[in-house]
């Protein structure tokens, strides 16, 4: 197409085409624009204005009822984001992230690896490791509730699950959280696993390296950037974790395991809903911060073939 | 220095037989060329050697050692892959030094023993030197151009010096003026290095350029082995005959008569003498086949339509209709080429007819 107008163009004396070549471009971004209108509607309406609104709110003050709202400022966000809830709440996050990120992509990177081998009925393996991902949150904390449930639980016994106990509460969590994550972490690493083209493993069986070698120096370089994804996106699950939290302590035992998400659901009356607010740009912030800071670290030793 | 002897090697796939009964001398220092169609199963045979496929039935040997049980990591061999495998996320002196890792070698003929930083840094520039690849070593793959990449996946099968190089199809990425460039330069590493190479190809002008000897191969089975030039000039069957040569040897079938001493072959109409019948008797179906450099137009003989004619500069190929196949002349530039739709005839140099048993398909002569 283009190279036609472009033999048509040096037939002629050069102001005409070119000017329809510039009407031409301005019609194709029109175009373009116009294929984005769904997408910006949608955000618009889901993400940007509640957004805005959330902005909003924390920068007023709002009576019981949440008829009325009174402006206090900016100094609202100094306050809360200084203050021991928003603190408490992400100090529970990070722990809840530290518990579950490395054990959850260490465990799901056993599984794929032990599952990538071409065994006879390695199949039905990999749909029992996969199975976490077809059962709803809910479902898989209940599940877990009951196993660790002191009278009837398999490991109701086991102090370190212990739901009762402060020091042991957000530990049991959190592990409920892996054993929910791990078969999407080993679906995601299987299908890097299998990416990995044949002939570049067996250049370094022939290359004579063991086992151990060959998966540190040439298996986990090549799904890097898989595991990259998998970093970033199970930093974001355990910052925004809440359905587990509530089903299986409610926060409790003496608070040991409200998150910041679980503190922001618990300040839903309207009067304090512009704490809640500000507490959820606070998450919004620190989700970014952490995702950007992973990005930067992690991209620097994460190749992306060619 | 080794040679590479398969007896009787035979490789089931579960019920699929890629390679059948295969037994080849491969001699210390020669460049063996596996050549054949796509899934003849010559890579299942290089992929052996390697030891990347285990044997399923018969012996394999490199040099005096069975290596049947022998895992791939302790053979004495290197191998450059079709698609050269290299770690896309190691520069090019980390990919070249890798095969110098764990294993040991004997220096200054001293016991063998694993290299020292420094000396790996010296093979690793001695073979960057010997492929070009000196200011490149910093890089990584995928700043490489295609035959960069090739000649980084050679320079790390020679840091090594291997007893066996094992090659499979490393040319068939490369554009075809860079093949042609490659094949002079693999020749000449051969020469320089002085080690086996075993080189597999589904090409036959990469097998007639480069092999001091070529293994035909299909369908799992070996159908002749020998010198280019041998099997160009003798091809042992018909699949050999109509494979190797560009354009490919014509072949029609046919009858053979003998009348004392004058032996014919029977086409159709018409008659064609034959200076060497062999073993074929009087009345034996045949398929005779004519390389397309030893048919003339005559004023009588095999009656072809001309189909079309493809002038290539030095010569010129005319396609012809002869009994309903295509048989291809090969004709000097001189003259006026005849037009598509005129009939000429064909007449054969009877020292260059080649039979064939139409039953086996075997040559006869």
């Amino acid at each position: 197409m283009s190279t036609e107008v472009q033999a048509e163009a040096g037939e002629h004396a050069a102001p005409a085409p070119r000017r329809h070549r510039t009407s031409r471009r301005t019609r194709e971004a029109l175009v373009g624009y116009l294929f984005l209108v769904p997408s910006l509607v949608i955000f618009g309406a889901f993400f940007f204005y509640p957004f805005g609104r959330l902005i909003w709110l924390g920068l007023h003050q709002q009576n019981r009822t949440g008829t009325a709202t009174r402006w206090v400022g900016i100094e609202q966000y100094g306050e809360v984001l200084g203050g021991e809830e928003f603190s408490q709440g992400l100090w529970h996050s990070v722990q809840y992230l530290i518990y579950t990120v490395p054990l959850g992509l260490v465990l799901g990177l056993l599984l794929a690896v032990a599952a990538h081998r071409r065994l006879k009925g390695i199949k039905i393996f990999q749909t029992i490791f996969a199975s976490t991902v077809a059962s709803s949150v809910a479902v898989a904390s209940v599940i877990f509730f009951v196993l660790i449930n002191p009278q009837v639980g398999k490991f109701g016994r086991v102090s370190w699950l212990d739901l009762e106990n402060p020091d042991s509460a957000l530990f049991a969590v959190s592990l409920s959280s892996v054993w929910q994550n791990l078969g999407l972490t080993f679906i995601i690493v299987l299908a890097g696993l299998q990416a990995i083209p044949d002939e570049i493993i067996e250049a370094s069986i022939l290359d004579g390296f063991g086992p151990v070698r060959r998966f540190f120096r040439v298996t986990v370089p090549l799904i890097a950037p898989t595991l990259l994804f998998l970093v970033v996106v199970l930093s974001i699950f355990a910052l925004q974790a809440f359905a587990q939290i509530d089903i299986l302590t409610q926060g409790g035992p003496a608070g040991s395991t409200e998150t910041l998400v679980f503190k922001i659901f618990n300040l839903q009356q309207p009067a304090k809903q512009p704490i809640g607010s500000i507490l959820a740009v606070g998450l919004f912030g620190v989700t970014m911060i952490v995702s950007l800071g992973q990005f930067m670290i992690l991209e620097r030793r994460v190749h992306y073939g060619n | 220095m080794s040679g590479v002897v398969f007896e009787g090697v035979t490789k089931r796939f579960g019920e699929v037989v890629a390679v059948d009964d295969l037994t080849l001398e491969i001699a210390d220092q020669e460049f063996m060329v596996l050549l054949g169609p796509s899934g003849c199963g010559k890579t299942t045979a290089l992929r052996m050697i390697a030891g990347l496929d285990d044997v399923t039935a018969g012996v394999l040997r490199i040099g005096d050692r069975v290596v049947n049980d022998i895992d791939a990591k302790d053979r004495d061999i290197a191998m450059v892959f079709q698609s050269y495998a290299l770690y896309p996320h190691m520069t090019v002196r980390k990919n070249v030094e890798s095969p110098l890792l764990t294993r040991a070698f004997p220096v200054d003929d001293g016991a063998p023993r694993k290299l020292t930083g420094e000396e790996r840094e010296k093979r690793v520039k001695e073979a960057a030197a010997t492929l070009g690849l000196s200011d490149l070593l910093d890089r990584k793959p995928g700043a490489l151009s295609g035959g960069q990449r090739q000649r980084v996946a050679l320079a790390r099968s020679i840091v090594r010096r291997p007893e066996v190089f094992l090659m499979d199809e490393p040319l068939s990425n490369l554009d075809a003026k860079l093949r042609a460039q490659t094949r002079v330069e693999l020749v000449e590493l051969h020469r320089r290095l002085a080690t086996t190479f075993i080189y597999v190809t589904h090409d036959q002008v990469e097998a007639m350029t480069m092999a001091s000897r070529i293994a035909i191969i299909e369908n799992g089975r070996l159908q002749q082995v020998g010198r280019p030039q041998d099997v160009y000039e003798r091809p042992a069957n018909l699949f050999v005959a109509r494979f190797i040569g560009n354009p490919p040897m014509n072949t029609l079938p046919a009858l053979f008569s003998r009348n004392g001493t004058a032996s014919q072959v029977v086409c159709g109409e018409t008659r064609l003498s034959v200076s060497e019948p062999g073993s074929a008797a009087d009345g034996q179906a045949v398929d005779f086949g004519v390389r397309p450099e030893h048919l003339t137009v005559a004023a009588d003989g095999l009656p072809a339509e001309v189909k079309a004619v493809e002038m290539l500069g030095h010569e010129r190929h005319l396609v012809c209709d002869v009994n309903g196949a295509a048989v291809v002349i090969r004709q000097p530039t001189e003259g006026a080429p005849p037009q598509p739709g005129e009939v000429l005839h064909l007449s054969a140099d009877p020292a260059e007819v080649h039979l064939f048993d139409a039953e086996t398909s075997e040559r006869l002569n």
